[in-house]
């Protein structure tokens, strides 16, 4: 087989033109749709079927929720503008802007470190309750997601300082968005479902 | 499609972060606020109108699927389908009760069911059952039930629990007779019973005869929160929960049963149990967040359910001002087993 040949095998098995890492983070995205959706769904199955407190009324804090709810949209923001930064080559910018995603994601789980152990010395643990397995099961999830994501953001400023990148990376950076505006959605649904319905 | 994106401009997404944020402030200042003018079903309607908002945005503009290729768009509505489809199914698997009840008070008008018998010549001499009186007809029902979409997501709210006496309007007022002997009885519309096709004596039930009870929801509530331990068919598990089906009727039957299932109900039981022959040492949890009208309407359904109803002598279903007493003795679930262990069972 010629080299050329080689090189252009690839080609003649593609469906469609969309970038492979892009029509697979999309891919997982859609299963992870799925495997959130089974813990929330959990949740609410479960929900005021706790035998003994804490219940979500006594220990869910909406002030501090509220708070580091928008720093992860926030974060989202930034990664949008580092990915614009990026496409225009504005490299400074685009680290800037990363960093930034990597120190947002950083606060929220720092907030979520703060909220889960508050839960614990209230005496709300993973085996206490029904509504303690969901929750920290369906949450703790979520914040496993964030803290991927916030590696993923680092590895990619380190990347940025170890070789250059400019707009031809564009899309794993990119990529890596998407899976960190989804981990933002996510949280999005489960600020509305879990706390705030909670205090209707 | 070129993958040079133009994406949106700075601006644009300023924008949208702005309105994001702004977003979660309004739904933050609607529950830490407490407006006033909305009440519980369009405040979680307003809330998950904002959310979906937010959640639109960010897909749209951020994830850029508003101008990005259709494909990514399909995959990510499959997920969000099977999500969505998965999460309906969950709730009306597990929470059929706490839905359904919802639809029914809205659109439930008195029926009269009538009762009949698969032996309708055998039926004739009416056994005379204790016929309710009117007033104590009154049943404690929750606020709750003015909020029909707080209740689908949440059946027993701790903050929630103001009570009012009410008069239930329109509740199914279930009226049948039972034979003399021998004393088969079947409710209309249950298993296997179809509602026409039997010769039916219809009682009306305001009639002495008449027994009134809500079998409707006592199944919803059995469906929803017993059938899990106690299975479908009544059987339970062996050695892990006791069965229902002929157990209920001995217990019934003995000097203090009837008082002491509404316990177990109300406070659940923790120990060595022997149920038809079969040992058992589990925990039933105590069903205190159910109302009375509730509880009653489960016993009822299980002590009148898989034939247990052919093994009583007699019935008289059990009221909900019973449980209502009941609650306010405040057991543990020791005292209840002490309660079983004093009866006298065959
Ligand atoms: C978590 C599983 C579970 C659920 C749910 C449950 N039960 Fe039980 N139930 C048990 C167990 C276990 C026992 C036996 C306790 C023991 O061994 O002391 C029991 C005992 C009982 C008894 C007493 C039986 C006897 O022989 O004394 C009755 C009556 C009963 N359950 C009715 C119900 C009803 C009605 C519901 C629904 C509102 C319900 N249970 C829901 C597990 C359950």
């Amino acid at each position: 087989m010629s080299q050329a040949a080689v090189e252009h095998a690839p080609e003649h098995y593609r469906s469609t033109s969309l970038p492979d890492p892009k029509l697979m983070m999309w891919i997982f995205l859609a299963s992870d749709c799925m495997f959130f959706g089974t813990l929330i769904g959990t949740y609410l199955v479960y929900k005021n079927r706790s035998l003994e407190g804490p219940f979500p009324v006594d220990v869910l804090d909406i002030p501090i929720t509220t708070v580091s709810s928008f720093v992860l949209l926030m974060s989202s923001f930034l990664m949008v503008l580092a990915l614009h930064a990026l496409r225009t080559d504005n490299i400074p910018r685009f680290r800037l802007w990363t960093f930034g995603v990597a120190f947002f994601g950083s606060v929220f789980l720092g907030f979520q470190v703060f909220e889960f152990s508050t839960f614990v010395k209230e005496g709300l643990t993973l085996q206490q309750n029904l509504f303690g397995t969901t929750f920290f099961t369906l949450t703790g999830t979520h914040g496993i997601h964030v803290t991927i994501g916030v590696l993923w953001m680092l590895s990619i400023l380190i990347t940025s300082y170890v070789r250059p990148m400019s707009s031809k990376d564009a899309l794993y950076l990119e990529v890596a968005g998407l899976y960190w505006h989804f981990v933002d959605i996510v949280w999005i649904v489960i600020f509305t479902v879990i706390y705030l319905v909670e205090f209707v | 499609m070129s993958h040079d994106h133009k994406g949106s401009s700075v601006g644009a997404y300023t924008f949208i972060a702005l309105v994001l944020g702004v977003i979660t402030y309004i739904e933050f200042a609607i529950i830490q606020y407490e407006v006033a003018w909305l009440n519980a079903a369009w405040t979680i309607i307003t809330l998950v109108v904002l959310s979906v908002g937010k959640f639109i945005l960010v897909v749209a503009f951020f994830m850029h699927l508003k101008d990005d290729e259709q494909t990514y768009t399909g995959f990510f509505s499959i997920g969000m389908v099977f999500a969505l489809g998965t999460f309906i199914v969950l709730a009306f698997l597990f929470s059929i009760r706490s839905v359904s009840s919802v639809w029914a008070r809205s659109e439930r008008t008195p029926v009269e069911v009538q009762a009949s018998s698969e032996h309708p010549e055998e039926a004739k001499p009416h056994h005379e059952l204790h016929g309710i009186p009117e007033h104590l007809q009154a049943s404690i029902e929750s606020e709750g039930y003015s909020r029909p979409l707080a209740e689908i997501f949440d059946t027993a709210r701790p903050k929630n629990q103001a009570l009012s006496i009410a008069v239930p309007v329109a509740r199914t007022t279930q009226s049948f007779t039972v034979s003399e002997a021998p004393p088969l009885f079947a409710l209309a519309g249950q298993d296997g019973v179809p509602v026409e096709e039997t010769p039916a004596i219809e009682v009306s039930a305001q009639t002495e005869t008449a027994q009134g009870f809500d079998t409707e929801l006592g199944g919803q509530v059995y469906s929803g929160n017993c059938a899990g331990c106690h299975q479908v068919n009544g059987q339970g598990i062996p050695g892990a929960f006791p069965p229902l089906a002929q157990n209920l009727p001995i217990l019934y039957q003995a000097d203090g049963g009837r008082e002491y299932l509404v316990n177990v109900l109300l406070y659940g039981l923790q120990g060595p149990i022997e149920a038809l022959g079969q040992s058992y040492n589990g925990i039933m949890p105590a069903w205190a967040q159910l109302g009375d009208d509730e509880i009653a309407a489960v016993l009822n359904h299980v002590l009148t359910s898989w034939d247990n109803v052919t093994l009583l002598d007699e019935f008289a279903p059990i009221l909900v001002e019973e449980v209502a007493t009941a609650r306010s003795t405040n057991l543990s679930s020791a005292q209840v087993l002490e309660l079983r262990n004093a009866l006298d069972l065959p």
